[in-house]
């Protein structure tokens, strides 16, 4: 379950931040990452509420500025 | 919901005075010419142009964009908000490389200051003497101050006005936000239309606030 969460996560984020599936890896950050620019930050987060059937309130949103905090909310809202 | 700030728009009058980037961050992102003024955009205008140029810079410094914008024939009325207290119509990218502070002027500060907490579009927002303050919600949390004053002038300003002229903010659901920005006192809405911007299919809407603060949201389809 959670690996397929992750594989999903990492095709999502591939495809709206348009880079690699490689290259993305537990350390990747808004900060490091020259692509994680607010116009793709706002695809990724319509594809995530999409691909697993969410809502992100704003409190949420604003967390969502690395891979690690979006699987920790993400872990979150599924369980809900 | 509205996430961020996506940029800032100015209007310019680039042919007569080229723009150095030397000694700034601001790199350009994109460049458009001939871009055909939509229906909606109107009565924003003081006049009907057909098309407008834009040029499109990115700034580390920023954290979101700076749109430059030529009507071609811009009126020479130049606005009353300021960057860095930096007066808009000749633009200096030096002196708006660091960004400090961003001024909008509202003929009713009270109004548009329950629009601006309601619709968050300023983080830790704070009310005092005719003007509110607060930082633009970016997603690498770097804070810049939006300060809006009380406008002594009663000017109104239009997108074609020399100078910074609206703010644009991204959207997740424009018509959600919409229901709920019809709730508050709102002086015009425009329709929403659409617009292919690097590959982008945007949405976009243009709000006219009680004081006359002219807000963009953009919508990513």
């Amino acid at each position: 379950m959670k690996n397929k969460i992750e594989d999903l996560l990492k095709t999502i984020i591939s495809k709206s931040l348009k880079i690699p599936k490689k290259k993305i890896n537990p350390y990747l950050k808004a900060s490091n990452c020259k692509n994680w620019d607010s116009l793709n930050f706002l695809t990724l987060i319509s594809n995530l509420e999409k691909k697993f059937k969410i809502k992100f309130n704003y409190k949420e949103m604003i967390m969502l500025d690395s891979y690690k905090n979006i699987i920790k909310v993400l872990n979150k809202k599924i369980k809900k | 919901m509205i996430t961020y700030v996506s940029h800032i728009g100015y209007t310019y009058d680039w042919p007569k005075k080229k723009l150095s980037l030397k000694k700034t961050q601001f790199e350009l992102y994109f460049k458009k010419k001939k871009l055909i003024n939509d229906n909606c955009k109107k009565p924003f205008l003081r006049k009907n142009f057909k098309f407008h140029d834009i040029v499109f810079y990115k700034n580390k410094n920023w954290n979101f964009g700076l749109e430059l914008i030529n009507y071609k024939k811009n009126f020479q009325n130049q606005n009353v908000n300021t960057i860095n207290n930096h007066k808009t119509a000749n633009l200096d990218l030096v002196k708006i490389n660091k960004l400090k502070k961003l001024y909008l002027n509202s003929s009713n500060v009270l109004s548009d200051y329950k629009l601006f907490k309601n619709m968050n579009f300023l983080l830790n927002i704070k009310f005092k003497k005719n003007t509110f303050y607060g930082n633009l919600p970016n997603f690498k949390r770097k804070k810049t101050q939006l300060v809006v004053k009380k406008n002594i002038n009663k000017t109104k300003i239009y997108l074609d006005d020399l100078g910074f002229n609206f703010i644009s903010f991204f959207s997740t659901n424009i018509k959600d936000d919409l229901k709920r920005i019809k709730k508050k006192e709102i002086n015009y809405i425009s329709k929403i239309f659409k617009l292919k911007i690097n590959n982008n299919i945007l949405r976009l809407v243009l709000i006219r606030t009680s004081g006359d603060i002219i807000i963009e949201l953009i919508e990513k389809r």
